[in-house]
């Protein structure tokens, strides 16, 4: 039986890239997002979920336990950003770009966490952003967020430890996705410049930390952050 | 109290400390679970009620969460013994939608 791959929002950008990357390593790999997803590989399939909304969490990963088996690896990658200054960023968009990244990493890592334990094994990856090393101006509710989810992730290291289970997050550079589209080039220039390696960072890149992060031999390698090309 | 509920939380228990290699001591009704006396750490008393969970969700048919704010606030924890975490999961599984 391969190894079971869970992949939140796969629908398109990071998400669908690691979702089709560990398809094609040989994971038996589910991805869920709010839509459907308008892409298909071997070895991938896709279910609705909204991570924030805790009976789905539950419900998605009572399903995949009963259709597939625990998870060996979640990828908790589902996430919103607003890019806007601060004093203009209304309350409903801070709430939800905190609860997609907070407490949608928190519900699927429990429920994932409860299969891996009985497992004795599991690799829990969040993702955070560059944006959290570099306090990144015009960020502030998506660097809180992204903070939060850091804090989780050296948190919940601790907690699932014991169990055999690994929790590290990867911090991406500004990617070619939806969340950086909308930002314009030199404001993009600007925080390139500002990193140790003075490049965009390449889905390569992510998914390189990925077999890393989610390799057997990684047992003693939790509660990292992996910042890409540096802060 | 169901005899049934009552062996099925003192066979995850034993389950557990076999899995842990530290099966010692039986396991009885009135075995204290965690505390000074425990036969449970933290982590052993995580892993028994997540345990516990699946098993009763699977009786009653539906999710049975054993970890909730009620248990929490009781001013008399209901993991103290296998008798009182037997109790305690005999009524979430008769709590209507109990999630």
């Amino acid at each position: 039986m391969p190894p079971v791959a869970l992949v939140t929002g796969s629908r398109k950008g990071i998400g669908r890239r690691v979702a089709e990357h560990l398809a094609a390593r040989g994971y038996r790999v589910v991805g869920c997002s709010r839509e459907p997803a308008d892409w298909s590989a071997a070895g991938y399939e896709h279910r609705i979920a909204d991570v924030t909304v805790e009976p789905e969490v539950v419900a998605l990963v009572a399903g995949i336990r009963r259709d597939l088996g625990a998870p060996a690896v979640l990828i908790n990658n589902a996430g919103v950003a607003s890019m806007n200054h601060a004093l203009l960023t209304p309350g409903e968009t801070a709430d939800r770009v905190l609860r997609t990244s907070v407490l949608g990493t928190f519900l699927v890592s429990r429920e994932c966490g409860k299969l891996m334990m009985r497992e004795r094994f599991g690799r829990i990856v969040n993702f955070t952003s560059v944006a959290v090393a570099l306090a990144l101006e015009g960020e502030a509710v998506y660097v809180a967020a992204k903070g939060a989810v850091e804090a989780l992730t050296r948190t919940l290291a601790r907690e699932f430890g014991p169990m055999g289970i690994t929790v590290n997050a990867i911090g991406p550079g500004p990617l070619d996705t939806d969340l950086t589209r909308a930002v314009p080039p030199e404001k993009i220039q600007a925080l390139v410049e500002r990193m140790a390696v003075r490049r965009r960072t390449t889905f390569e890149d992510v998914t390189n930390v990925v077999d890393f992060l989610v390799r057997p031999e990684s047992s003693a390698v939790t509660g990292q952050t992996i910042y890409l090309g540096g802060p | 109290m169901n005899e049934d509920l009552l062996e099925l939380v003192a066979e995850t228990v034993r389950s557990y400390r076999v899995t842990m290699q530290d099966s010692a001591a039986p396991i009885a009704a009135d075995t204290p679970l965690f505390g000074a006396d425990g036969v449970l750490d933290s982590i052993g008393l995580v892993s028994v009620v997540v345990e516990l969970e699946q098993k009763v969700s699977e009786l009653a048919g539906r999710d049975v969460s054993l970890m909730n704010d009620r248990a929490l606030s009781r001013s008399r924890s209901p993991f103290r013994t296998v008798r009182t975490l037997a109790e305690y999961a005999a009524g979430e599984m008769g709590r209507a939608g109990s999630t």
